[in-house]
């Protein structure tokens, strides 16, 4: 799965939780290395910020992958925006600041198909 | 926190290499290989971040592997620099082409104290070489 977030502390704690729990995290920290990341490696989750540094924000960089990859899933979390604020091209959808452990759930539950699929 | 973030205070036998470069796919490859060499990696991709972490007091470093050319206000130089007048017990390696950095990663490997793989640097440097001419 791919981490994408501009603050190192969270993006290293979060991936180091997510490692933990047995998934292969890559991180990005921003869209653009989120593009390249996609564009080279096998992914099936995305998992974003909304506001981050460089052109694209979490919702464009959304977007932009759910018209190529329809079947990749996405995790957006904000301290920003309220879960129907995400144009429904979410997954899920975590509020910041939040437990890694209910990251840790929502992901779970997308990649073995035991959520709902309720988009956001 | 989680178990496998290296604490100041833990005295874990993993040692923890924080990688800095700003090239993404340089970046995870390194970080891949160095964490199925049984390291802890902490990975960063600018010098503002690696000062970021290197300044977090709950956060312990053993060693820096940085390329030199990085994005944003500081270079590799530079973050070494800081470090050898901050952080003087943390080695620091220098890189300065992906090669360079893939062969610092193997020897650090060679020396890993849970190395589980046999890795060839060389393999590294192939797979990072793959990877980058996909991007083009």
């Amino acid at each position: 799965m791919l981490v994408v977030e501009d603050e190192v502390l969270i993006r290293m704690t979060l991936a180091a939780v997510l490692r933990d729990e047995g998934f292969t995290v890559i991180e990005a920290c921003d869209a653009d290395e989120a593009l390249i990341a996609l564009a080279t490696t096998s992914i099936d989750l995305l998992l974003t910020d909304v506001r981050m540094g460089g052109a694209m924000d979490g919702l464009d960089l959304a977007m932009q992958v759910k018209s190529t990859r329809p079947d990749l899933k996405i995790v957006v979390v904000s301290g920003h925006l309220a879960a129907g604020e995400t144009h429904g091209i979410a997954d899920a959808f975590v509020p910041k600041p939040y437990l890694a452990e209910n990251v840790v759930e929502r992901v779970r539950a997308l990649l073995t198909g035991t959520d709902l699929g309720h988009a956001f | 926190m989680p178990s496998n973030l290296p604490k100041a205070e833990a005295s874990s036998p993993l040692k923890t290499v924080l990688v800095v470069d700003s090239e993404i796919i340089v970046r995870m490859t390194l970080g891949e290989y160095l964490r199925s060499c049984g390291y802890r990696v902490i990975e960063a991709a600018s010098g503002e971040e690696a000062l970021t972490v290197l300044k977090d007091s709950d956060l312990f470093v053993d060693m820096t592997l940085t390329e030199v050319e990085l994005r944003g206000e500081i270079d590799g130089f530079q973050l070494a620099a800081w470090i050898r007048n901050r952080r003087p017990q943390i080695g620091v390696i220098l890189a300065g082409t992906p090669a360079r950095a893939a062969k610092a990663a193997g020897d650090l490997c060679e020396d890993g104290p849970m190395m589980t793989k046999p890795y060839d640097p060389q393999l590294v440097v192939d797979r990072i070489k793959r990877l980058l001419s996909g991007r083009k």
